[in-house]
């Protein structure tokens, strides 16, 4: 059915099932690691006020002055959510983006598929649908370890704000895998997505969290796609819903300029 | 017949690598077998292309099937099958997964088709395509486009890869598709390669459509190979006199022994050698891949 009706997406899935799988077992590992940890650091006289002690610069560097890091969850928030989350999610969804189109016209596998009855915004939209179900599954993993692990490892964490989490890194996910697909499409080249989209993604974290230290990049974290998807620690506080809708309207923007150039312009082969 | 399959008018690509092509004008009627000649970077690739609206011209039009390459490029597509002329396949996915794929994106293809032409190539259908060869894959790329019995095909160096045997089974599917009513627009490098199946043959050049004949008329041509032996030591006297005459072309040296094309009148040039010093003399009748190159060589000038 789903096959039949869009089949450039129920090809991705059938070709990045098994890394898929891969991915979630990775991912749970590694938050389960985390969270097994928790005991024992939480044990740990003093972390509470080495922290108190650090000035708040530092803090601000290390994106721990929203929460209190001698909590169960501003400990998972500090350790997974402020760089390794956001880090693996990106691998995942900038890594899908370049190659569904861009790859697909480097591996010369996009003549054949557009000399078949289905239109380039189709492709474009289905490989966008993709992306979009990456990341909502990897979303999902990281909501059911933490489920899973809140109660074990005495975490602490309210199981809605480990969604509103999660929602945030899947539109971080999204919002830059849509933008790698989109320059894919707009230029054919799986390498170029790769290197301008792992540029931005680059370049926009340290300038957002340098902004809390030089006054003049005070502004700048409203430019970092980081700061909608993590800001103020969604894990204790829960998750600013707008700031995903900004992440959502910046991917979408993303796939129509991608669209447009994607239409307009001739396929190399 | 009377419809046009294919009609470009003035089609023109200005294209980076000088790969464009330059105001081509081509019509293809259903129900033929046309071949496409020119070598590698003379823009049979580029018109193709721009058939299946992959690439855009820059002027002029093309259309198929009676279709604005363009704004129906859709409905084109439903109707023909390509085999893109340098493609590959996704390597872990076996053959059978391949055309499974493909006709999904094609809802309406008739499933013993498939079925007959498999057979017909023998295509290994359980193995994945990074352990096929390339004679292999191109079996595959064969299959798919004809696997939906689209009303006109489209092949990019279809033989390229092709085993002697497989390329006369190949011939022997045009012919059938023909008798059914199919249409065939073939591109290739070697007319040696196209005589058996082509009725018309287009030949391009730096982007340029040459001429459009059928293949008996381009045999026709009368271009007869010469090789001429003369007496020991006359070879420099015989060049210097060859190279003046008129209606020879193509002149190669070895020795005192020599060969040329002749493209006019015999007479002319029994005249011409008449006073020289010929030993043995042998002519017989260009093949098409000579007539062929003389053309190109004609419009050198």
């Amino acid at each position: 059915m789903i096959a039949q009706r869009f089949p450039v997406f129920a090809q991705g899935v059938r070709d990045r099932r098994k890394s898929l799988v891969w991915w979630s077992v990775g991912v749970t590992v590694y938050i389960g690691v985390i969270a097994a940890m928790w005991p024992s650091i939480r044990g740990a006289a003093g972390l509470s006020d080495i922290m108190s002690q650090l000035p708040q610069p530092i803090l601000d560097l290390m994106g721990a002055s929203d929460y209190d890091i001698s909590t169960g969850a501003g400990y998972v928030s500090g350790e997974l959510f402020g760089f390794m989350i956001p880090i693996f999610i990106l691998i995942l969804t900038i890594g899908a983006g370049a190659a569904a189109i861009g790859g697909a016209e480097e591996r010369g596998t996009l003549d054949l598929l557009l000399s078949h009855p289905i239109s380039r915004r189709q492709v474009l939209l289905q490989s966008a649908a993709l992306v979009a179900v990456e990341a909502l599954l990897f979303g999902v993993v990281i909501v059911v370890t933490l489920a899973i692990a809140t109660p074990l490892a005495d975490l602490q964490i309210a199981f809605v704000y480990s969604i509103g989490a999660a929602f945030g890194i899947v539109f971080l996910g999204v919002a830059l895998g849509w933008i790698a697909l989109a320059v894919g499409a707009a230029t054919g080249s799986r390498s170029l997505a790769l290197a301008s989209t792992g540029s931005l993604a680059a370049v926009t974290y340290l300038l957002g969290s340098l902004s809390g230290l030089v006054d003049f990049l005070h502004n700048a974290k409203w430019i970092s796609p980081f700061f909608y998807a993590n800001d103020g620690a969604p894990l204790v506080h829960g998750y600013t819903w707008w700031h995903g809708l900004v992440l959502a309207g910046v991917g979408v923007m993303a796939l129509v300029i991608g669209i447009i150039r994607f239409d307009r312009r001739n396929l190399s082969n | 017949m009377g419809a046009l399959a294919i009609r470009t008018q003035g089609l023109t690509l200005a294209y980076r690598h000088g790969r464009g092509i330059n105001d081509v004008d081509l019509e293809v009627p259903a129900g033929e077998v046309f071949g496409f000649l020119g070598p590698n970077g003379a823009g049979k690739t580029t018109t193709i292309r721009v058939l299946l609206d992959l690439m855009r011209p820059t002027a002029g039009s093309a259309s198929v099937l009676g279709l604005d390459s363009h704004g129906e490029s859709l409905k084109i597509r439903e109707r023909t099958g390509y085999l893109p002329g340098d493609f590959s396949l996704p390597p872990s996915l076996t053959g059978a997964q391949v055309l499974d794929w493909l006709s999904s994106l094609r809802p309406n293809t008739p499933p013993d088709r498939r079925e007959e032409l498999v057979q017909r190539f023998a295509v290994q259908l359980d193995r994945p395509m990074k352990q096929l060869s390339k004679g292999n894959r191109q079996k595959i790329g064969l299959v798919q486009a004809f696997q939906h019995s689209p009303e006109l095909v489209i092949l990019d160096e279809p033989t390229s890869g092709l085993d002697p045997l497989m390329q006369d089974e190949f011939h022997r599917l045009v012919r059938d598709y023909v008798a059914e009513g199919g249409t065939v627009f073939l591109s290739s490098h070697s007319l040696d390669e196209v005589q058996h199946t082509a009725d018309r043959v287009g030949i391009v050049r730096d982007g340029r459509l040459v001429t459009v004949e059928t293949v008996d008329d381009l045999r026709g041509r009368g271009v007869r190979r010469v090789t001429l032996t003369v007496a020991a030591g006359s070879g420099d006297l015989v060049e210097g006199q060859l190279r003046v005459l008129d209606g020879i072309s193509d002149v190669t040296r070895r020795g005192d022994v020599f060969e040329f094309a002749v493209v006019g009148s015999y007479s002319s040039v029994l005249a011409g050698l008449g006073q020289l010093p010929v030993i043995d003399m042998l002519s017989r009748a260009a093949d098409l891949d000579e007539v062929f190159l003389s053309l190109y060589r004609g419009t050198d000038a």
